[in-house]
């Protein structure tokens, strides 16, 4: 069983569109869990204002920093640098000193949710696609981006394992499960460097540089679960 | 007896012979202590002495071992010293002077970087998004530590009106260049 997805759109880009609603779901997400968690509602609707322009510039930044500086566009990595950049900055300016700490958290719960919309932008646009297969919902793109062989649908794989890691995750931080933000953390970053192997750009090389980042990302967050472990030993 | 005084949380209560003193707990800006009216005693914390009618609504909560001040949705008729709420001088220049950095960085600099860059210095178009960045950073800044300032007031409904024109600008441009592609689709 295959599927078959037309690239060319008449007016409305999906790509776009899903990029926006995943900076839409993720910017309200971590207003609703930073109020419940009792940061200022001041503070919150700021970070509202400030994420999705911060996680943004960082996503462009990325990939023209990657890029030698020859090319503008979106990198995953960036955008999640930009999160944690904005979290960082709101913390500051913040005058509570516990307001730092719960919206990374917060941020850390949904992100897994943002990657995921906005993936499927990627599996609609055709864009980020998977090795050539023939298997079991392969992917044949026509249009504007159309590609000789069918696809693996890595996009559509990110999509559904975010998701999964996603409501996962929010059940364990809302049951205050005690290591449940590293858990995720550490997860994401992982499921994302796994990922890449999948994708068709990955073809000749032993590890992208994403999946350096993701690398990096995972043992940031073993060192922090074992900082959180050692505190709460202590 | 702990007081959480207009969001100064873990206050000591010191009752002495000349009135109701609340001791600050460490780590608080200094900012915010001297809005409240604390001064810096020779030991190094921060002390402020409670006006009678703050003094008598603690004595008649002695029993308790925390206390909001003021307490919540009531007033019991008290007019505390709030100082909090009002913008000083300095205050009203010191933010004023942030949004004025805030506006030139968005407005003067930002469009300055562009201009240079189309003349033959691509490279620097990069740092257009730095200030324009750091415009609504020390916007946010002025909105949180200065909540009074009118000038912040306005700078942030600026920027906000500007951040919804760029979505719909945006979402207009996407819109517009796949009808473009449509129409060029035989060409």
């Amino acid at each position: 069983m295959h599927i078959h997805i037309n690239t060319t759109h008449s007016h409305i880009q999906p790509y776009g569109v899903m990029i926006i609603m995943s900076f839409l779901v993720g910017a309200v997400g971590m207003y609703i869990l930073n109020k419940r968690k009792g940061v200022q509602k001041r503070i919150a609707l700021y970070m509202l204002l400030l994420l999705p322009v911060m996680s943004l510039f960082c996503a462009v930044m990325l990939t023209y920093i990657t890029s030698g500086g020859k090319s503008y566009g979106l990198s995953s990595v960036g955008g999640l640098v930009g999160v944690y950049a904005a979290v960082i900055t709101m913390g500051l300016i913040s005058p509570s000193r516990n307001d730092l700490p719960v919206m990374a958290e917060t941020a850390t719960v949904m992100l897994p949710l943002m990657y995921s919309v906005s993936k499927i932008g990627c599996f609609l646009a055709g864009c980020c696609h998977g090795f050539d297969y023939d298997g079991i919902f392969a992917v044949e793109y026509s249009g504007r981006n159309a590609h000789e062989c069918p696809a693996f649908p890595v996009q559509a794989s990110e999509t559904l394992t975010f998701l999964i890691i996603f409501l996962i995750g929010v059940i364990l931080y809302t049951k205050k499960k005690r290591y449940a933000v590293q858990v995720i953390f550490i997860t994401s970053a992982s499921a994302k460097c796994a990922l890449d192997f999948l994708r068709a750009s990955h073809e000749g090389i032993i590890l992208s540089l994403t999946q350096i980042f993701c690398i990096i990302l995972a043992f940031i967050g073993i060192v922090w679960l074992i900082l959180k472990m050692k505190k709460a030993n202590a | 007896m702990i007081v959480n005084y207009y969001g100064i949380c873990g206050c000591e209560c010191i009752w002495d012979q000349k009135g109701v003193f609340l001791a600050a707990p460490g780590g608080v800006q200094v900012q915010s202590l001297q809005q409240l009216g604390f001064y810096t005693a020779q030991d190094g914390r921060w002390y402020k002495q409670l006006s009678p009618q703050e003094s008598a609504y603690l004595n008649s909560m002695q029993n308790m071992s925390v206390v909001d001040l003021p307490a919540q949705g009531t007033s019991f008729g008290m007019t505390p010293n709030i100082t909090f709420d009002v913008e000083t001088p300095e205050d009203k220049k010191k933010a004023n002077t942030m949004c004025i950095i805030s506006l030139l960085l968005m407005f003067c600099v930002n469009p300055l970087i562009v201009a240079i860059s189309r003349n033959g210095y691509e490279n620097i178009t990069s740092i257009s998004g730095f200030s324009g960045l750091a415009a609504l950073i020390l916007m946010i800044y002025v909105r949180v530590k200065y909540p009074k300032n009118t000038f912040g007031k306005v700078l942030m409904i600026v920027y906000i009106a500007l951040f919804i024109l760029g979505l719909i600008g945006i979402i207009l441009l996407m819109a517009m260049c796949a009808s473009c592609m449509k129409d060029c689709h035989g060409f």
